[in-house]
């Protein structure tokens, strides 16, 4: 298919972009609901000819994101079985719709925003733990234990409200600036400043009260 | 310790314990295919072949995907997906769809029966974003694609309406994952109860209305009659109908019966308007705030429903009235004079109720208190008859008496202070003074008088 960019304001304009097609048609004929968020704006693509951003692979992506993603994971439901059943099957999610997630600027944001969602639920991560214990069982050993001292903070992180504790674990544990963590949660930057704040305060309250029982 | 000591610290403590974790093997899933129109045939398939008793002969029908199980020393759970070779020998084959999350979480169904004229039904649970949850009925069928939450809520509405009693079976689909569900509407459109209800059975609006509603038979006419308005309408498919009757000359506070007719019934409701007519306003306003008369006075202006009492009082006096009309002037006369130049205030209230001060200023001044005086005319006189006219000032009312040895009069002061009189002295000897005696009052004034011969 020969395909040419629209812009007015570049003489390169006449000149086909033969191999970058794919690119600008796929981006084009997906306007997906989390493509809006997880894609620039529009207003900063029609500054001139799109820097066209080749599809990355999947295992490269995998391979560099597991263990980020496990650690989220395992911040967010507390338990050592489930973390890694979430990664995995967030990364599922991914591969089957890779060519989509693929087309993000950010593919990483949307598997932590899978990620986030899936481990918030205690329902869903005793689930998983009964699953992964049936199906993992051969396994000899699963992620180590954290000292006591740490570990007891993030089970005060997963005490907050839900999406407190989200925003936490990304500013902590990956050093996320409030964009970033706005992205990945598909919510607004002040709502994350006001939950990091909201959650910051709580999660400080708790923990020193638990010094003084000690 | 800080909280963000006690963070840095617990953060390296996590990322330490992830940080050995090695990738587990990469996912060899075959693209899944994309299912509308696919997957709701394959269901459809499944559904039949479900029925017919041989799924369990053909499990593979149910799997659109294969996914990677790279160690094959896991155990394989029942009607899994098919195994295919690892393509990478340090995975541990972890990596495989979650089948077994709805076995323990199983899919649920909201509601298995409805005695709605439009029944639906609705599946809810959890599966992995990207899912495909398909549902596949004789009476209509959804689907949907799990979003990035992992839950979903299906939502299968029955078109054209299932017949009334019948059981049919439901295949829900979740992935790969195949599930039998049953419903059974029990709306019937030739077994609807007649029922009426009515919705206000009162107003207080001037435009006064009443409500109907309640089920019938489609097609039914329904009537509403009363002696101040009717109105009909028809039962619609669903099997409802409502009806609005509007009433014109409502007579207030008197009840009166509404006959709601469907076919052989007869419904009777009660009916009354409670309207009651907004009160008038009320305004106050001070026709005069000076005045410069001897018997001064103040009046007020007052708009208002008959029957308002209205209370207007000063230091120099007070009136209450009840007005008798919507519109009234009150006047206050004062009862002893105010002070000349002196504002002072007037209080009107309005049913006991202070409604306002107002000012006002007396301009009228007293006058000083006439002097009793008399004075003579003449003195002495040459005409015959002779006489003399007396006058003077006193209060008005006083009476003056003159008197002589030849002669006397009495009179009294007018309203302006003033007496005259003219006195003849008949017999007077001539040339010889004699004495005249003025009395006004208590006062007592003489004078000298002489006839000149």
């Amino acid at each position: 298919m020969d395909f040419r960019f629209e812009s007015q304001d570049s003489e390169e304009t006449d000149k086909p972009f033969i191999g970058f097609e794919r690119v600008t048609f796929e981006m084009t004929l997906q306007p997906k609901r989390e493509r809006r968020s997880m894609v620039r704006s529009d207003t900063e693509r029609a500054r001139g000819p799109r820097p066209v951003r080749a599809v990355p692979d999947f295992e490269s992506f995998y391979r560099g994101e597991y263990r980020a993603v496990v650690g989220l994971a395992y911040a967010l439901s507390g338990s050592r079985i489930a973390a890694e059943d979430i990664t995995q099957d967030a990364f599922l999610a991914a591969h089957k719709e890779w060519d989509r997630v693929a087309s993000y600027d950010r593919p990483e944001a949307w598997v932590r925003r899978v990620v986030s969602n899936l481990s918030v639920s205690f329902m869903r991560t005793k689930t998983r733990e009964a699953g992964a214990i049936i199906r993992l069982k051969s396994r000899d050993a699963y992620l180590p234990v954290m000292p006591e001292e740490d570990a007891h903070f993030w089970k005060a992180v997963r005490g907050l409200p839900r999406r407190q504790a989200q925003v936490i674990a990304l500013h902590y544990l990956e050093d996320r600036p409030v964009a970033d963590i706005a992205l990945i949660l598909g919510c607004a930057e002040n709502t994350v400043k006001v939950h990091l704040h909201k959650g910051r305060q709580r999660l400080a309250r708790k923990l020193d009260e638990r010094e003084e029982r000690s | 310790m800080s909280l963000e000591s006690r963070a840095a610290r617990a953060s390296r403590s996590l990322r330490r314990t992830v940080s050995d974790l090695a990738p587990v093997g990469m996912p060899a899933v075959v693209r899944r295919q994309r299912l509308s129109t696919f997957a709701s045939l394959a269901a459809a398939a499944a559904m039949v072949l479900v029925f017919a008793g041989i799924a369990s002969a053909m499990p593979s029908f149910f799997e659109p995907e294969q996914v990677a199980a790279t160690d094959p020393s896991l155990p394989e759970p029942d009607g899994s997906p098919t195994v295919i070779e690892p393509d990478d020998q340090e995975s541990n084959g972890e990596l495989v769809e979650m089948e077994q999350n709805f076995d323990v979480v199983p899919v649920r169904q909201m509601v298995s029966e409805s005695d709605l004229p439009s029944p639906w039904t609705k599946f809810y649970g959890d599966a992995l974003p990207g899912t495909t949850v398909i549902a596949v009925s004789d009476w209509g069928s959804a689907d949907l694609v799990v979003d990035e939450r992992g839950e979903f809520s299906l939502k299968l509405e029955f078109e054209p309406l299932p017949p009334a009693g019948l059981e049919f079976p439901i295949l829900l689909t979740v992935g790969s994952a195949a599930y039998e569900f049953h419903f059974t509407s029990l709306w019937d459109p030739g077994n609807v109860d007649i029922t009426a209800h009515q919705l206000y059975g009162i107003s207080d609006d001037i435009e006064a209305y009443e409500k109907f509603f309640g089920t019938a038979p489609p097609g039914l006419v329904i009537s509403a009659e009363s002696p101040y308005g009717s109105a009909t309408t028809t039962s619609g498919d669903s099997g409802k109908w409502n009806l609005k009757l509007w009433f014109d000359d409502l007579p207030i506070g008197e009840p009166f019966d509404v006959i709601v007719r469907i076919a052989d019934e007869v419904f009777t409701f009660g009916f009354v308007s409670v309207y009651e007519p907004p009160p008038l306003p009320i305004s106050v306003s001070q026709a005069n705030s000076t005045s410069d008369s001897s018997s001064p006075w103040v009046k007020f202006i007052v708009d208002g429903p008959v029957g308002t009492v209205v209370d207007i009082s000063s230091s120099y006096g007070s009136v209450s009235r009840t007005m008798t009309g919507t519109n009234e002037y009150v006047k206050l006369w004062f009862s002893s004079l105010p002070p000349a130049g002196v504002e002072f205030p007037v209080t009107v209230k309005i049913d006991g109720e202070v409604w306002g001060t107002y000012a006002f200023t007396s301009w009228y001044e007293e006058p000083a208190p006439i002097a009793k005086t008399a004075n003579s005319t003449y003195g002495s006189c040459s005409e015959d008859p002779p006489y003399d006219v007396y006058y003077g000032t006193a209060p008005a009312g006083t009476n003056v008496d003159i008197a002589s040895a030849y002669g006397s009069g009495a009179t009294t002061a007018d309203g302006s202070g003033n007496w005259s009189k003219q006195v003849f002295f008949a017999g007077a000897p001539l040339n010889e003074v004699f004495t005249v005696t003025v009395t006004v009052g208590a006062e007592v004034f003489t004078f000298d008088m002489v006839v000149i011969g």
